[in-house]
């Protein structure tokens, strides 16, 4: 079923939109929590969650990807399972490693976050990442939002894994450079 | 601000980019004709491949297979090769409104092509031709003990020179000439399967 008939099918309230999101796109979802959550089970449950947070938003919303934004729901509930699980643990597993490395990106650990801030941040690296040529914006993306390993993204590339993690360094010092610009830390 | 609020930045980036990033690579490959009439020729071809080519094939087995299939092609007289040409979804950069634009258009994966829709894209004549495109690296050469073959072995830090007609300097004047300078670096360096450290502009 075409992404347009799905999303008219939310529209018009009909559970039939949940089971055919399910069947198009479990496994993307689940690839995307799978990801980020260690637990099989803990990641099928954000893949459900998914769909559910899908109904609950469709309407007012009306993607112009079902897909990404299907995929950008699993990530905010698995990342946010993710920090309940971990919350009193330090390291280990694909998030850890990739929050590790966005360490470089801050000047320092500074914790006041406030709401205007993080609407600013977001515009910020919303804009960092639109502005970055293509191959690179593709390999940050794959490592920070999909939470592929350097090994998967050396692998979907074609690149050594060393050329995958300097170019993963220099992007992340860009960052750094573009946060201080803009004034954010 | 701590790393979870990046993350979370992160998290809400554009779609388009986000569907990208999964796309499959598409091969890059410029059109060279070879014809081989004589074995000597052939070696200088051969020996040539890696400079013309470097750019779109690192060190891979790949690369080595292909150096290998016009190594074969060299026992006939007159043998004539063509690689076609593939097509990449390009990303058009433009000023509008003083500010820029992009765009990705399917084009030819060749900079002739990239420079072309970038100057449909900024209104620029026909009277600005491109010239010539080099990209160099850090790399080194390599030969065997015959000296038949030259393996490049890629660097990781690259430049890369654009040399198109002095007419577009005519068109600075009439937009913002950093912007539209700008908008030229990244249409021509954005397609790359790797990051370009220097861009350079000669106008001939």
């Amino acid at each position: 079923m075409q992404d347009t008939e799905i999303i008219s099918l939310y529209w018009a309230r009909d559970e039939r939109a949940i089971a055919e999101s399910a069947a198009k796109y479990s496994v993307y979802c689940g690839s995307i929590a799978g990801n980020i959550l260690d637990s099989r089970e803990d990641a099928q449950e954000c893949v459900n969650e998914t769909f559910l947070a899908a109904w609950n938003s469709i309407p007012p919303h009306r993607p112009q990807t079902l897909a990404t934004f299907l995929g950008k729901l699993t990530r905010r509930i698995a990342i946010d399972r993710w920090r309940k699980l971990h919350a009193a643990k330090r390291g280990g597993g694909r998030t850890a490693i990739a929050l590790e490395e966005l360490q470089e990106c801050i000047a320092g650990q500074q914790d006041v976050a406030q709401e205007a801030e993080r609407r600013q941040l977001r515009e910020a690296v919303r804009a960092f990442i639109r502005a970055l040529p293509d191959t690179e914006q593709r390999v940050f993306l794959c490592r920070y939002w999909y939470m592929d390993t350097v090994e998967d993204i050396a692998a979907q590339f074609g690149f050594s894994e060393s050329k995958v993690k300097s170019m993963l360094h220099r992007t992340r010092g860009k960052l750094r450079a573009h946060l201080q610009k803009e004034g954010l830390q | 601000m701590n790393t979870n609020d990046i993350l979370d930045a992160i998290g809400e980036a554009d779609d388009a980019a986000i569907e990208r990033a999964k796309r499959p690579k598409r091969r890059s490959l410029a059109p060279i004709w070879i014809t081989a009439c004589a074995a000597a020729a052939c070696i200088a071809l051969v020996a040539a491949i890696p400079a013309i080519r470097r750019e779109l094939v690192p060190d891979t087995e790949e690369y080595h297979h292909l150096l290998g299939s016009y190594e074969e092609s060299a026992e006939s007289a007159m043998d004539i090769m063509e690689i076609e040409i593939d097509t990449i979804d390009c990303n058009i950069w433009y000023v509008e409104n003083g500010s820029l634009s992009g765009e990705d258009v399917t084009v030819d994966a060749m900079p002739e092509s990239y420079f072309q829709a970038w100057k449909e894209y900024n209104g620029i004549g026909e009277e600005v031709r491109f010239i010539s495109v080099k990209i160099e690296d850090n790399g080194y050469d390599s030969y065997s003990d015959d000296g038949m073959v030259v393996t490049h072995h890629t660097g990781d830090y690259f430049s890369y020179t654009l040399t198109v007609s002095k007419e577009l300097e005519a068109y600075y004047d009439s937009t913002d000439r950093a912007l539209l300078l700008e908008s030229l670096e990244k249409t021509m360096t954005g397609s790359y399967d790797f990051p370009i450290d220097e861009f350079h502009l000669i106008l001939e």
